[in-house]
């Protein structure tokens, strides 16, 4: 049935007109759906070339989480751009969405890469040839290119690993391969293994390896971005879970996985305090994105259920809060014209709905109770310290704290201070079309705060598909772990009384100050006037603090984007040598060929 | 009457023909006369696949292995279905664009020789045939080279004259130490006799004919002359050699390695490793060389290097299997060569520039053109859903088979740098522009575009259609 649904994505790519693209897009997430309710077995296999490759399908669990994280996404995404994209962007879109299904249920290493390698061109195309002519982010031709080489390499880092598993198991299953990573010893035999790591870490943005990111995020079409940050990036994280998990199966896994905690965790803090001097509204959202994933990877390291259960929660409640960040922005935009925050500010009255939209996300991302954000964090937190890896814990605390600075710039920036470029009068509510999804979002975030047992039980499900223990939930709303345990209903509603108590005091006894509204420049004790240039924005000004901050600094100046760019330049210059090899003249040409000959006649005469 | 002489005497007669009946000096249309050409040797063709099924000698003047013969196997069928195709596609393409060089007699004349040389190499069945027919061949390409009458033309074509002669020169002394020492010309006789001789003139004879054969075949350090020569000549002449020539070359290539020296080992040392590494080096040279090039002609070519040197990869690990994938990989390669040298033509008039940076948001002017070139990048590279995709894989899997890690590697390299050149050209065809008038494009020329395409996508999601053929034509080797 899903290599069918694949087939059938396939099949409808010449879809002109939105609505068959949502209809298609639903009916994918209905029959997802559907298969949680009556699991059937639909393993497929099909004889793509005879003698050479049988690719086989079947979708696990861990397949279908994924799965619906992308078709529910996919779904919001194509209401939130309903109306605005040709027919070659459909065509795509759901090219991207097939290859995606296949990547999911593969089971075999060439249905894996084909799904892996279609996703990644046509999610390419999708960057590169779709921008409007009125879109204000300009694209940067080195972007794409740092994009789809990135892309590539770890494509083909993994196709090289996962042959030479072939190689080594005489078998195309993924399972074998995993059995064989399994089975190696020590650390030095894990090469392979640590390679094709490298590969998703690639796909996920992690360091060293995410200088892709905010640019791609920043210059693909608005809704793409969302799309990008809330289902493409899961991506690395299937191809982990499917290859590495569990971990405690392997010897040489103990240095590995603390490894790759840190490597989330450094990658989270250098992503925080990258985002924190953000200007830009999607850039910010993006090294965000980079931070959050980082999170998932630590989780996912920890390797004890509830750190993985934390790990699958952060991740599906990431999906939810990009989405909805990203389509305000994207509403924003599109009204409004601006993409940074010094050019935006003070649209809370004109946009109350997008207001509370990124408060809730904003909230949610913190992971501050009482919003879903909080659970996973804790889960993360409680099984770090469990774990006694109290040093990653610290790694961890840090991004997460710094995380609130660039979660309050999102909303200072647009919606509070002073208008600059934009004339509030003049501004309108983001389109309904954005709204719509964006509300539900919004419901979902808050429903999950109430009961996160709601993800909590079917990602129990997940993990005993792993093998491992499950997670100790009471009820609906609670979660208990051997240091603690919290309830989403039990806090949602102290922080609903404390916030109506604090509500009924203050409409009671809180004095309103006289009020008077005032021109932006008109401040009546400051020294000078200021003039429509001078740079009153909190916008401006907020995130250049950060390079003052000892190691924070030192993070922030350093772009990596550079040096990958310089060694790249390097290796084209190598490539520049290379071509002195053809001469082009036809003299030198003509006595170097017989030169070569020579040397061929040398070689043959040598061996034979 | 099915015969293969029929081949060999419809272009061939039709090369005599063409330059009498008063049409010496016209500067009438005529490239409607090679597209009826190709039509008809395609009808040939369809109709020798359903009269004969097993493999067919066919001797003329005296029987074999004296007199001149034909072979028709498997194999050769493969090969022809890939000449004739590509002829078909690539003067379908002229005839529906034209251009003023391929006006008057001389481009049909030129064309049916070519032909001729290129059906001839792959159906002859003795060496002194097959290098006159090489002769044919090559003075065909030289003039097609020539075609535009630019002086840069002129330059291309004598680079290529030169390299070729010493082609032929190596080819003739070859044959002439063959024929003095085994006495027979007869290409299945000779792959009995040659074993029996020594070995030191068995080397000398088998090193004579590969340098012959390995330079048409682009290989390195022999194909110093190709970048030169797609730069020189028309784009669609272009295809022509990276869709024809090269392939005539690789099939000498594999006559030479099955059939005259079957199993290629002289003195326990297999020759097949010298190729294997010959054909890795050209490979990667080929694609580092093609990253910085701004002519888009020029770096087809070396795309076209490239990709030919990956099925020889293939072919030199000389299993089954291997050879399968590398045959696949030569099918794939043509379709797409016409592809993209068709485009190649059409971008390089509309733009009036060759230089890659001039096709600035051609892609959005010419939205056909535009995903018909981007199918073609794609399918070079390896992208799924298109048939390179399987016939990559089939020829990675092929290796790991054999255990050559290092190779399996290096061709992985290439493909980043492969992906970034053409990707630059995508990232250009789609660079934004001022909204312009979206232009008609002839339907004809449509078709041609739309055929090899189609192919493609096709061919990457049902491969088993024609996989049997080929591992037929695979199995004829051994």
């Amino acid at each position: 049935m899903v290599s069918a649904l694949a087939v059938f994505f396939l099949g409808t790519h010449k879809i002109i007109r939105e609505l068959l693209s949502i209809v298609s897009l639903a009916l994918l997430t209905g029959l997802l759906l559907m298969r949680i309710v009556s699991p059937v077995s639909d393993d497929f296999t099909w004889q793509y070339m005879p003698g050479f490759f049988t690719l086989s399908f079947s979708l696990s669990s861990f397949g279908l989480l994924f799965a619906l994280i992308a078709a529910i996404s996919g779904l919001l995404k194509s209401f939130a751009s309903w109306g605005i994209n040709s027919k070659g962007y459909h065509a795509l879109f759901h090219l991207m969405m097939g290859g995606l299904m296949i990547l999911l249920s593969a089971g075999d290493y060439i249905s894996f890469f084909l799904g892996w390698e279609i996703m990644t061109w046509s999610s390419f195309m999708l960057f590169n040839n779709f921008s409007s002519a009125d879109d204000p982010i300009e694209k940067s031709q080195d972007t794409g290119f740092l994009f789809i080489t990135l892309s590539l390499i770890s494509a083909l880092l993994m196709l090289g690993v996962l042959f030479f598993l072939y190689n080594r198991t005489g078998s195309m299953n993924i399972a074998d391969g995993v059995a064989w990573l399994h089975g190696v010893k020590g650390l030095p035999s894990w090469i392979p293994g640590l390679l094709l790591m490298s590969a998703f870490f690639l796909k996920s943005g992690l360091l060293p390896f995410h200088v892709w990111v905010p640019g791609t995020y920043r210059e693909a079409p608005h809704t793409f971005t969302a799309f990008l940050s809330a289902a493409l990036s899961k991506v690395g994280i299937y191809a982990f879970i499917l290859f590495f998990l569990p971990f405690s199966l392997n010897e040489g896994s103990g240095q590995i996985s603390y490894l790759i905690a840190w490597i989330g965790a450094i990658t989270a803090t250098v992503a925080t305090f990258k985002a924190i001097e953000q200007n830009d509204m999607k850039g910010l959202l993006a090294y965000s994105s980079i931070g959050q994933m980082a999170y998932v990877f630590t989780a996912m390291a920890v390797g004890s259920s509830l750190a993985m259960g934390g790990a699958l929660f952060q991740m599906v409640n990431h999906s939810l809060i990009k989405l909805l960040l990203f389509f305000i922005v994207a509403g924003i935009i599109e009204r409004t014209g601006k993409t940074r925050f010094d050019q935006l500010g003070g649209l809370i009255y004109k946009m109350p709905f997008s207001f509370i939209g990124v408060l809730v996300g904003i909230i949610a991302l913190a992971g501050m109770p009482p919003l879903s954000g909080f659970y996973g964090k804790w889960m993360i937190y409680t099984s770090l310290i469990e774990k006694g890896w109290l040093l990653v814990l610290t790694g961890i605390v840090l991004p997460s704290t710094a995380a609130f600075i660039y979660c309050y710039k999102l909303i200072y920036g647009i919606f509070l201070g002073h208008p600059t470029e934009v004339n509030p009068e003049e501004a309108k509510e983001i389109s309904p079309r954005y709204r719509v999804p964006s509300g539900l979002l919004m419901a979902s975030i808050v429903l999950l705060g109430l009961f996160p047992g709601l993800i909590l039980k079917p990602v129990n499900v997940l993990l005993s598909d792993l093998g491992m223990e499950t997670l100790a939930l009471t009820s609906q709303g609670s979660l208990n772990a051997a240091s603690g345990s919290v309830s989403g209903f039990m806090v949602m509603n102290v922080f609903g009384g404390v916030f109506a108590v604090i509500l009924i005091l203050l409409s009671l006894f809180g004095k309103k100050a006289p009020t008077r509204n005032l021109h932006r420049l008109d401040i009546a004790y400051a020294g000078e006037l200021p003039t429509e240039q001078t740079p009153l924005h909190y916008g401006r000004g907020l995130g250049h603090e950060v390079k003052r901050v000892a190691i924070a600094g030192a993070i922030v100046k350093r772009s990596l984007t550079e040096k990958y760019m310089k060694i790249g330049n390097q290796l084209g210059g190598i490539l520049e040598h290379v071509r002195g090899f053809y001469p082009g003249n036809g003299q030198v040409s003509l006595i170097m060929t017989m030169v070569g000959a020579a040397a061929v006649a040398l070689l043959i005469g040598l061996k034979g | 009457m099915v015969s293969t002489i029929w081949f060999i005497a419809l272009p061939l007669g039709l090369a005599f023909i063409l330059p009498f009946r008063g049409l010496g000096h016209t500067k009438r249309d005529l490239t409607i006369i090679p597209l009826v050409l190709t039509i008809v040797l395609g009808g040939l063709l369809f109709l020798f696949r359903l009269a004969v099924t097993s493999p067919v000698l066919e001797g003329f003047v005296l029987d074999p292995p004296l007199g001149i013969s034909f072979r028709m196997g498997a194999t050769e069928f493969l090969f022809l279905m890939i000449v004739i195709g590509s002829a078909f596609l690539i003067a379908l393409n002229i005839y529906g664009e034209k251009n003023d060089i391929f006006k008057g007699y001389q481009f049909p004349l030129i064309f049916s020789l070519f032909l001729t040389g290129a059906i001839g190499i792959i159906l002859t069945g003795d060496l002194f045939n097959l290098f006159i027919f090489w002769e044919i061949l090559s003075i065909a390409a030289y003039l097609l080279t020539t075609l535009e009458g630019k002086s840069r033309s002129f330059e291309g074509g004598i680079k290529y004259l030169l390299t070729g002669a010493l082609s032929s020169v190596f080819i003739l002394i070859a044959v002439s130490l063959i024929y003095y020492s085994a006495g027979t010309m007869d290409m299945v006789e000779l792959g009995r006799l040659i074993p029996a001789l020594p070995s030191g003139f068995k080397a000398l004879i088998f090193l004579c004919l590969f340098i012959g054969f390995a330079i048409e075949a682009e290989i390195f350090p022999l194909n110093l002359w190709a970048p030169d020569v797609f730069e020189a000549s028309e784009s669609r002449a272009g295809g022509l050699f990276s869709s024809i020539a090269v392939k005539t070359a690789a099939f000498a290539l594999l006559r030479l390695f099955f059939v005259l020296f079957g199993g290629a080992e002289i003195a326990g040392y297999s020759f097949f490793t010298v190729l294997l590494v010959l054909a890795l080096a050209t490979l990667i040279i080929a694609e580092f060389a093609a990253f910085h090039q701004s002519n888009l002609k020029r770096m087809l070519g070396y795309s076209s290097i490239g990709q030919v040197a990956l099925a020889l990869t293939a072919l030199s690990l000389a299993t089954e299997s291997a050879l399968t994938a590398g045959l696949f990989h030569l099918l794939n390669h043509s379709l797409i060569k016409v592809l993209l040298f068709s485009l190649a033509a059409f971008f390089i008039r509309k733009a009036g520039s060759e230089s890659i940076a001039d096709f600035k948001g051609m892609g959005r002017k010419f939205p056909v053109a535009g995903l018909f070139f981007t199918i073609g990048a794609l399918a070079v590279a390896g992208f799924p859903p298109f048939s390179p995709f399987a016939s990559k894989m089939a020829i990675l899997k092929a290796l790991m088979d054999g255990g050559h890690f290092i190779v399996l590697t290096g061709i992985l390299v290439a493909t980043v740098v492969e992906v970034g050149y053409y990707f630059k050209v995508i990232q250009v065809l789609y660079a934004p522009v001022e909204k312009t008038e979206k232009e008609k494009i002839k339907p004809m020329v449509l078709f041609s575009w739309f055929v090899p395409a189609a192919l493609l996508t096709g061919l990457g999601i049902y491969p088993s259609v024609i996989m049997k053929y080929i591992s037929l034509a695979a199995g004829a080797l051994f």
